[in-house]
């Protein structure tokens, strides 16, 4: 099985979760995302239409589930990271919650699935300056409300 | 952004772990290139060392083939192992490239998962010979034009230290498939250059007469070389490098 496939599942998956909140409704979105993705036989190799993948993940997520329906924090979350960063990840999901969701989305696709902007402006529809400024701005109240000695 | 912070935003969006991926991602029917495609995308990995190489080699038969200095029975003889002693190292580049993935672990993951080794192995292959059968009829035309050995004479002269060296690098590299093989194949491919240049100093076997010894060494070449493919196309699935391609 091709190890880029299994890196874009997660990656796909991550954001369906962000997206419904929901793990089983977010495995079930990024399934059929796949199935989508295949069946348009117009999949070319390359990882070229990477936001293409993004764009059927998205529009799935909004027609299935419009309204986010968190899960208890349940043990499989946490996986095997350090404590350290587990401690530190809940304490920036808090502050994210205080970011309006676009600007969320934003930090999920540019520095947690390590997307281009360029992808990002076809995934979101906004254009690149929008993209840089939108995360920008959201990076900076980030730091601000987590107390930016800490990052500094 | 520092490093604490992406690592913090990474844990932030973590999702728990997906339960049904493996089973799903094995079941998954998804699109394959043609195999023409493919065959182009493995052209792309292959070095440029081996087209410049061939271009040398060919460059060489051009000016050995129409060089002043080559025009009696003796020089003639030299014109073909001169040509012909460089041939080896054109099949080790051929024969080395093959293997190449298998000592490299695979820069070229994304289209070789959607073909399994034997395949891979295959196109390489069919690519490389028939880059080598290009150069080898061109330097056969250009010898044969200023030559008096005729085309067939000509054929097995330069095609023997070309398929012997061709089955002893088959043969090292499938008793062997570390990186370490490389230098057996080198030895191999610098011992029937030296073999040859020996030959080719002692004039009498260019003649018709030891032509019946030049077939032979092809024919029990061509047989060693058919072997050798069929046992690395065997082995391929067992390897150690597929491990990291499949699950």
């Amino acid at each position: 099985m091709s190890a880029d496939l299994q890196e874009h599942y997660d990656k796909i998956y991550r954001y369906c979760y962000f997206k419904v909140g929901n793990a089983t409704l977010a495995e079930d979105l990024t399934q059929e995302t796949f199935l989508k993705y295949f069946s348009q036989n117009s999949y070319i190799e390359h990882g070229k239409k990477l936001a293409y993948l993004y764009v059927i993940a998205r529009n799935l997520c909004i027609d299935t589930f419009q309204k986010k329906q968190f899960e208890e924090l349940k043990e499989d979350v946490a996986t095997v990271e350090p404590f350290e960063r587990v401690e530190l990840g809940i304490a920036i999901r808090q502050v994210l919650k205080k970011l309006p969701e676009q600007e969320q989305e934003l930090l999920l696709l540019r520095f947690v699935n390590g997307l281009a902007v360029g992808e990002i402006t076809a995934i979101t529809g906004l254009s690149r300056f929008a993209v840089y400024r939108k995360t920008s701005s959201a990076l900076s109240t980030l730091k601000r409300l987590m107390k930016e000695d800490d990052f500094s | 952004m520092n490093n604490k912070l992406k690592m913090g935003l990474q844990s932030a969006f973590e999702a728990p772990i997906p339960k049904r991926k493996a089973q799903f991602l094995k079941t998954l029917r998804y699109p394959k290139i043609s195999y023409l495609s493919f065959l182009g995308y493995q052209f792309a990995y292959i070095r440029k060392r081996v087209w410049l190489l061939s271009a040398f080699i060919l460059l060489m038969g051009w000016t050995v083939s129409f060089s002043a200095a080559f025009q009696n029975f003796h020089m003639e003889a030299s014109r073909v192992w001169t040509v012909s002693a460089i041939l080896p190292f054109l099949t080790l580049l051929t024969v080395t490239e093959i293997f190449r993935s298998a000592f490299d672990c695979m820069a070229e993951l994304e289209t070789s998962c959607r073909f399994n080794l034997s395949q891979i192995v295959m196109a390489r292959i069919s690519i490389l010979g028939t880059g080598n059968f290009i150069v080898l009829s061109l330097l056969l035309i250009l010898i044969n034009r200023s030559s008096h050995f005729g085309i067939l004479r000509l054929t097995f002269y330069l095609l023997v230290p070309y398929l012997i060296t061709c089955s002893l690098c088959l043969l090292i590299l499938n008793r062997s498939s570390t990186r370490e093989s490389m230098y057996g194949c080198a030895a191999a491919a610098g011992l029937v250059g030296i073999i040859n240049m020996i030959i080719g100093s002692a004039v009498q076997f260019y003649s018709a007469g030891y032509l019946r010894y030049w077939i032979l060494l092809s024919a029990a070449a061509i047989v060693l070389i058919g072997f050798q493919i069929h046992n690395l196309l065997k082995q391929t699935e067992d390897k150690t490098w597929n491990l990291l391609l499949t699950e």
